[in-house]
């Protein structure tokens, strides 16, 4: 019953734009793929001062990302900006419970963002190193994989 | 500008497989090219290309150091490094060679000094680009360009055009690109109490008799869940045949 409450909340805050997902998509179903080897692009600061790097291969779902948003924001309060440099646009699928297999391939759930080591999830600005760090902490607990804080070197060549 | 040095060797670039190996014996594989040098594969110590990379160095341009008398003695700054995804180890490093007396584009590095007006008002300091690029003389390259934001409020943009730039360094742009800016303070995430459900057997006000209420609810639940049951059976029988 929790479940179904939770899904019903997650869909309504999709439809009302207020969480991660595309505003429209050409195909509703996709394959589910495979994500392989290392990420060869968004691996550097782009925006901020501090960023949250993955060290693991994994699908990020919306509320991961959403949730650990949330605990960054909520811990730098008014002081700074945060980016969020994935963006779930690959839908997944899933059966309803107690129904057997076949029939075609179950209804969209959700939103996920395939992530490979060495992306940037986010990045933040306009606060301090520790303030920085804690908050990189708390959103890292949201999140399923291992993550490395980094933070930008000044004047240096190549960062 | 002070100039660093650098030792390195010429490299084979067959049989393949030649760089992992070097990278394996804590060696880098480089190449040097410039307007009138032909490419040329080199290798250089790890650790020293480190320090010579990172911000600490202070300095930009590099006084190749060789047995091999076709590089020794060249001046080149780094024009690109390849870096591993997770590590970030250097993978590769591009050499430019320049020549000392004709000048040069680079990004220089910008830093941002003093405190802004709108820090004060609970604005953030937005810069909006990090390096400028500028054309100078080899060896009078800056270390950074000192951009003052004392006097920025909130909404208040800096441009390039009012950056001082050390008078022997000329600053390189088309439009006149906005550098920093202080944003108003972001709004504080309202956090929204979570609605209490009302828990199974609580003790409504105005109800009847608690024991008399609860007690034919309690059965009716499991005749209820029997029935159920009992009507999912034959489906089940039925879908099995």
């Amino acid at each position: 019953m929790r479940t179904r409450n939770a899904q019903a909340r997650l869909r309504r805050r999709i439809d009302e734009g207020k969480m991660l997902a595309p505003k429209k998509v050409k195909w509703r179903k996709m394959m589910k793929g495979r994500v392989r080897g290392a990420e060869s692009r968004g691996l550097t600061l782009a925006f901020g001062d501090y960023g949250l790097k993955s060290l693991e291969t994994c699908r990020i779902d919306t509320r991961a990302l959403e949730a650990a948003r949330i605990a960054l924001t909520r811990h730098i309060k008014r002081g700074g900006r945060v980016w969020i440099r994935v963006f779930p646009d690959k839908p997944f699928t899933k059966k309803p419970a107690e129904t057997r297999m076949g029939k075609g391939k179950g209804s969209p759930e959700g939103w996920v963002a395939c992530v490979r080591p060495g992306r940037i999830l986010f990045e933040m600005e306009g606060v301090d190193y520790a303030t920085a760090k804690e908050a990189m902490r708390l959103a890292a607990h949201k999140l399923p994989i291992k993550t490395i804080m980094i933070q930008r070197e000044e004047g240096g060549l190549g960062a | 500008m002070e100039t660093g040095e650098l030792a390195c060797e010429k490299r084979a670039t067959r049989p393949k497989g030649q760089n992992n190996a070097l990278r394996r014996n804590g060696r880098v594989p480089a190449i040097l090219y410039g307007p009138t040098t032909a490419p040329m594969p080199l290798a250089i110590d790890r650790l020293e290309l480190k320090a010579r990379i990172s911000a600490a160095a202070h300095t930009r341009i590099i006084k190749l150091k060789s047995s091999t008398a076709e590089i020794d003695g060249r001046y080149v700054i780094f024009k690109d490094v390849q870096r591993a995804p997770v590590s970030g180890e250097i993978l590769h490093a591009d050499l430019y060679e320049v020549d000392l007396k004709r000048p040069i584009r680079v990004e220089v590095a910008l830093k941002f000094t003093g405190k802004a007006k709108g820090l004060a008002n609970g604005g953030i300091l937005a810069p909006l680009e990090r390096t400028a690029t500028v054309e100078c003389l080899p060896l009078e390259i800056p270390d950074s360009i000192e951009v003052d934001v004392s006097e920025v409020d909130i909404h208040e943009v800096v441009h390039v055009s009012a950056v001082k730039f050390p008078g022997n360094v000329k600053p390189i742009f088309d439009t006149d690109y906005p550098v920093v800016t202080v944003l108003p303070p972001t709004v504080e995430e309202v956090v929204v109490a979570a609605v209490v459900e009302p828990v199974e057997g609580a003790v409504v006000e105005g109800a009847p008799v608690e024991g008399a209420a609860a007690a034919p609810a309690e059965g009716a639940a499991k005749e209820g869940g029997d029935k159920d049951k009992a009507a999912k059976k034959p489906e089940a029988a039925e879908k099995k045949k």
